[in-house]
């Protein structure tokens, strides 16, 4: 290791990560610089080159956190993140990798906005995850196994988090992705008031089910025609599962 | 000294341009991408560019560019990141491969640009041993390529040109010229970029750059999101006089243009190189 070149390099690195500019003295004793193009503007160069670049690659790795909070905030966070959390990757591509929870260390701040940086975060990580593997069981395959032997795996791709806010719909506000259409329903179990939201299937039953209905008479209507008997039974125990459809005997009244 | 093949005209391969070369057959000799882009992230996989990278590689030769092997720094070299692009080149097998005569970062820290060394005896040595050792990891020759500059070290003792030919010289590495880099950084410090030219070992320059910049009045920035300018085609057109025909490629970064647009421009180096044949 040379320490002339470190020399060189460490002071070169400072002046431009620093906050303050320095004098043009001490610039032009470092710089070579012509009449027309002086030491302190050809630094000056680097030093909005290296901000620039990073908080554009935080823009555009978290587009909707930047959007919520607004530009002249998300600017001034970044320069914080940039300042406190210099790169110390091989590639920009991993710079953002610790925002969210800067973001969550900022007091402050609404917890949304960690949320909706690890949610964008969650996005890029997706993209880079391992494939699901190969050669996995098929239901028919597992009658014949011990539950001993077979293992039960999440797929890679997978990230789970919990949240305190609607991300998705928030996210895709902020995105002017076309609108996609939410099924919701609102229930009381025992005194309980219960919000969930359904899938297009199971919404379909429940919005059918305005009065009680002979499980033959639903199986037969064309409402249902496209569902397999696969969708229709996952759908169905799901359903009575969380209590909002029931079976009972046409005999007893519900009274 | 030249070890790569002569495969003619080639373009930096971007993202808003993979549709036209895997739909189509667009007139180009070969293709360049940014190694750092199918890399992935630390510790999780190349991610789904490298499948239309590898679909484009049974179409077109492919010719891997890095931007962080930061030769120049104080720092150790970063064998992790080498690894990583070592294990790149296994998989996608490029023609040859190239990085920057530069250095990104110290102290661990990575300012993501490429920044000027000072050009001096201490720095020749230390950044030819580097080199050598990323051959000798790599397995083949690299080729270096001179970056624009916008400021120079005042206790600098070479000149960029002599800085560059010698380290090519006695690390055996290859020149990728980036010539509109040569004519940035010659208006910037004030420069002959013929000199420059003249002054290299010619046998080494392998690959040839041309790209745009934007031109701010006192002193240019290199942008690479403009077309070639008129200096930078003669200083190219010269230098082919001297030397004869390089894999040569356009680049651009920014403001990219359809992909006929591109192809254009190489178009004109394509009748340069005819034209200098044809008056030999």
């Amino acid at each position: 290791m040379s320490r002339d070149v470190l020399k060189s390099q460490d002071w070169f690195l400072n002046a431009i990560r620093s906050a303050n500019v320095k004098s043009k003295q001490i610039y032009a004793k470092k710089i070579n610089q012509t009449p027309t193009f002086n030491a302190s503007e050809r630094m000056g160069i680097y030093r909005n080159a290296y901000r620039i670049r990073l908080k554009e690659c935080l823009a555009e790795d978290f587009p909707v956190t930047a959007k919520l909070m607004g530009s002249k905030k998300f600017d001034r966070i970044s320069e914080d993140y940039i300042r406190l959390r210099p790169s110390r990757y091989s590639s920009l591509v991993d710079f953002g990798e610790n925002f969210a929870k800067f973001l969550r260390n900022k007091r402050a701040l609404s917890k949304i906005f960690s949320e909706l940086a690890d949610y964008e975060w969650a996005i890029i990580d997706c993209r880079f995850t391992e494939n699901r593997p190969k050669n996995l069981l098929k239901p028919d395959q597992l009658a014949e196994l011990s539950p001993e032997e077979i293992m039960v795996e999440r797929d890679p791709s997978v990230f789970a988090m919990e949240s305190s806010w609607p991300l998705i719909q928030v996210w895709r506000k902020k995105r002017q992705l076309p609108k996609k259409k939410s099924f919701l329903i609102v229930h009381r179990r025992d005194r309980s008031i219960q919000f969930c939201s359904l899938d297009a299937h199971a919404y379909k039953i429940v919005s059918y089910l305005t009065q009680p209905t002979s499980l033959i008479a639903v199986l037969s209507d064309k409402t249902f025609k496209n569902f397999d008997a696969k969708i229709w039974n996952r759908t169905f125990k799901t359903l009575v599962k969380n209590e909002i459809v029931f079976y009972r005997h046409k005999n007893f009244s519900i009274l | 000294m030249r070890n790569t093949p002569y495969l003619g005209f080639g373009l930096g391969l971007r993202n808003p341009h993979y549709k036209d070369v895997l739909k189509g057959t667009p007139k180009v000799d070969w293709l360049e991408v940014i190694s750092e882009n199918f890399l992935g992230r630390e510790n999780l996989t190349a991610g789904p560019g490298l499948d239309r990278l590898l679909e484009i590689r049974e179409k077109y030769p492919i010719v891997l560019h890095g931007v962080s092997l930061s030769i120049g720094s104080a720092d150790p070299l970063n064998k992790k990141y080498m690894k990583r692009v070592k294990d790149l080149y296994e998989v996608v097998k490029p023609v040859w491969v190239s990085d920057h005569l530069c250095w990104t970062g110290v102290h661990g820290l990575n300012a993501h640009d490429l920044l000027p060394i000072p050009y001096t005896k201490s720095a020749i040595r230390h950044i030819v041993g580097r080199v050598k050792a990323v051959q000798d990891f790599y397995g083949r020759q690299i080729l270096l390529e001179n970056v624009s500059s916008y400021a120079e070290f005042s206790e600098s003792t070479y000149t960029e040109w002599e800085f560059l030919a010698e380290v090519a010289d006695k690390s055996d590495s290859g020149i990728l010229l980036d010539v509109n880099n040569v004519y940035v950084s010659s208006f910037n410090h004030g420069f002959d970029p013929y000199q420059y030219l003249k002054n290299l070992p010619h046998d080494r320059i392998q690959q040839i750059h041309l790209a745009g910049h934007t031109n701010k009045g006192r002193y240019l920035i290199d942008t690479h999101d403009h077309p070639v300018v008129e200096k930078v085609w003669q200083l190219y057109e010269w230098l082919l006089q001297e030397i004869g025909p390089r894999n040569t490629m356009i680049e651009r970064d920014d403001h990219i243009p359809p992909f006929e647009e591109l192809v254009a421009e190489l178009d004109r180096a394509r009748a340069l190189v005819k034209r200098q044949k044809r008056t030999a």
